[in-house]
């Protein structure tokens, strides 16, 4: 007590709320940051809304040579493994398109109704598909072939078309009840499958069926392999130039509807690594002006310190209230910002409610720990430091 | 602590100038406790600079200067917080007190290392040197003489086997000199603690087994 009597003489309280506030400023956007990161990474990663993982679907160019089929629109396995060999790609996989005719009829109150359609098969391997529906499996000797439809497709007929039909708009459950009778033909072979439509996709443009049941069909009604046509691409950075620049040169198309929504996550990420980086800058400044402070508190009592010293005190007990001081301080700006940190989070919980979902009662527990930490290293920084200067004045 | 040991030691900002032929500098020489000795000398020959070698603020110094046979130069920051609590006592011709605290304050805040002191004891001492009434006055209101009475009881609250005096009786009167002089007499008599006080050239009222000169 005596001690802290002698030694608090000299504390600039100005600077000591300097230090406060930049460094609750500081730690509150790291913070914050973390934990925004930790709200929408979940956003992120998801299959399916804004930021759904991004595919690129690869075709070549149709001219007037691949009509007439001088030139062709698949891709050879050259090809693909060029493409696959390039630094951008990910994973790369080709669509097996049917070899055979498909003949889709819907049956309604178990009776086969006179409404039919000739459709189309693709599919593509599982880890491509942005849903992963119960029902998404087939096996040989299986009588139900699952289909996935584009979601634009559900769109197309909802807006499109039953309007201007006068015919009733269908929800995508409702669709998905419907059964549906699918004829396959071909190698002088016919067979009837049950299907049903099990999902929607966001992301690829086609009549999906799993790829164990495309193989094993092309073989029974179709020629058993043929080149791709597209391919879908899963690069590591979808903003990366290089990859415009491989895909034009090569004259190959690419659809990418969710091009933008990739830049917008990725440019959302960078933002707030900015941010997160701001932050950490503004707390080493902050840890900067502390570090000045102590100099200029141990130089203002150096008299004091040496006098003690001389008395007999260790440079230890010396720092001892110095460094109490530094641990109350920084305690308090932790809970501070925590408090801050908790305050904003409801904040843009509610504002962004009706455009992302924010699960708000996963707490990041991280949080605690980074903000801990920050906090532990820079009172151990300060400590060492104060120790440090002690111990210079000694001799 | 028994002995502390001088072997050709000098100062060195002193080392051209210092007299080869008397009892401390360039020579052997042996400090042992519950010994008395006079250094006395004129101003500017090092006096200080001792006590601050012994004291380890300064070492620089040319020879060996040892304690217990053990080279000062060997210690480390942590020893000399030992020594200083424990085995030397010195008071500085500076006094190196604290002006903002009391005189019981400054007191205590030599007294809490060790706790060597009782209250009572303080109190008494305070009372011999006269200033039991100032007790509880910030220091810096003190005068002179006041605030080398209080540096000299502070000097007594905490073990040692060494009292080191520098110049202490430069701002008292004979009736006060003669006061102290018996209170640490018999201090030292008690603890069995050797002395070493510097002096421009009176003897003051001790018995010195040894009178050096520098």
């Amino acid at each position: 007590m005596l001690l802290w009597h002698l030694l608090r003489k000299n504390i600039a309280v100005g600077q000591l709320v300097g230090y406060i506030l930049a460094t609750l400023l500081g730690l509150t956007i790291v913070l914050m940051s973390i934990q925004f990161f930790t709200d929408i990474r979940p956003v992120f990663s998801e299959k399916k809304g804004v930021f759904a993982r991004d595919y690129l679907v690869i075709s070549k160019k149709v001219s007037i040579f691949k009509t007439l089929k001088i030139s062709k629109t698949s891709f050879s396995e050259d090809e693909m493994k060029e493409i696959s060999d390039q630094p951008f790609v990910k994973r790369l996989a080709g669509f097996t398109t049917a070899t055979f005719r498909v003949y889709a009829s819907m049956a309604m109150g178990g009776k086969v109704a006179n409404l039919g359609t000739a459709l189309f098969f693709e599919s593509v391997p599982n880890q491509f598909l942005d849903i992963k529906p119960d029902d998404w499996k087939w096996n040989e000797g299986s009588n139900f072939i699952p289909i996935i439809l584009p979601r634009s497709y559900l769109t197309l007929y909802n807006f499109g078309f039953a309007p201007s039909q006068g015919l009733p708009q269908l929800s995508g459950s409702m669709l998905s009840k419907l059964d549906l009778t699918i004829e396959l033909t071909g190698n002088a072979k016919d067979a009837l499958f049950h299907s049903r439509i099990v999902g929607f996709t966001d992301r690829i443009n086609s009549i999906l069926v799993p790829q164990s049941f495309m193989e094993w069909a092309n073989v029974q009604f179709g020629t058993a392999s043929t080149p791709p046509s597209r391919l879908i691409l899963e690069p590591y950075n979808l903003t990366d130039p290089h990859m415009g620049d491989f895909f034009a040169s090569h004259n190959y198309e690419v659809a990418n509807d969710k091009a933008a929504a990739g830049e917008a996550s990725s440019f959302l990420r960078t933002l707030i690594f900015v941010v997160l980086g701001v932050g950490v800058i503004i707390t080493l400044l902050a840890l900067g002006l502390m570090l000045l402070s102590i100099n200029l508190l141990i130089q203002k009592n150096h008299e004091k310190i040496e006098n003690l010293a001389l008395a007999g005190y260790s440079s230890s007990v010396i720092a001892r209230p110095y460094q109490s001081l530094v641990i109350v301080i920084n305690s308090v700006i932790f809970v501070l910002s925590f408090l801050m940190v908790s305050y904003l989070r409801d904040y843009y919980i509610t504002m962004f409610s009706s455009s992302l979902h924010i699960d708000d009662t996963t707490w990041a527990w991280n949080n605690l720990i980074w903000g801990g930490g920050i906090i532990f290293g820079l009172t151990i920084v300060n400590s060492v430091w104060v120790y440090l200067k002690i111990r210079e004045i000694r001799r | 602590m028994h002995t502390i040991e001088l072997n050709q030691v000098v100062p060195e900002p002193i080392a051209d100038i210092a007299a080869r032929d008397l009892a401390i500098w360039y020579a052997e020489r042996r400090f042992e406790n519950g010994q008395r000795y006079l250094i006395k000398s004129e101003s500017g020959k090092g006096k200080s600079s001792l006590f601050d070698f012994f004291y380890g603020r300064r070492n620089d110094f040319l020879g060996t200067i040892s304690f217990d046979g053990k080279s000062i130069q060997s210690l480390h920051i942590k020893d000399w917080t030992e020594i200083r609590q424990q085995h030397i006592s010195l008071v500085f011709q500076g006094f190196r007190l604290f002006p903002e605290l009391t005189v019981w304050e400054n007191l205590q805040l030599k007294n809490q290392l060790t706790h060597y002191l009782s209250a009572e004891k303080l109190t008494y001492l305070l009372d011999a040197v006269g200033i039991l009434e100032k007790r509880n006055t910030a220091l810096r209101w003190l005068s002179y003489g006041q605030q080398q009475r209080v540096a000299i009881v502070r000097s007594l609250c905490q073990p040692f086997d060494f009292l080191l005096l520098d110049e202490p009786f430069s701002h008292l009167d004979a009736l006060n000199q003669q006061t102290i002089c018996g209170l640490v007499s018999d201090e030292l008599r008690e603890r069995g603690a050797g002395l070493l006080l510097s002096s421009l050239g009176e003897d003051y009222f001790f018995e010195f087994d040894e009178k050096l000169a520098l």
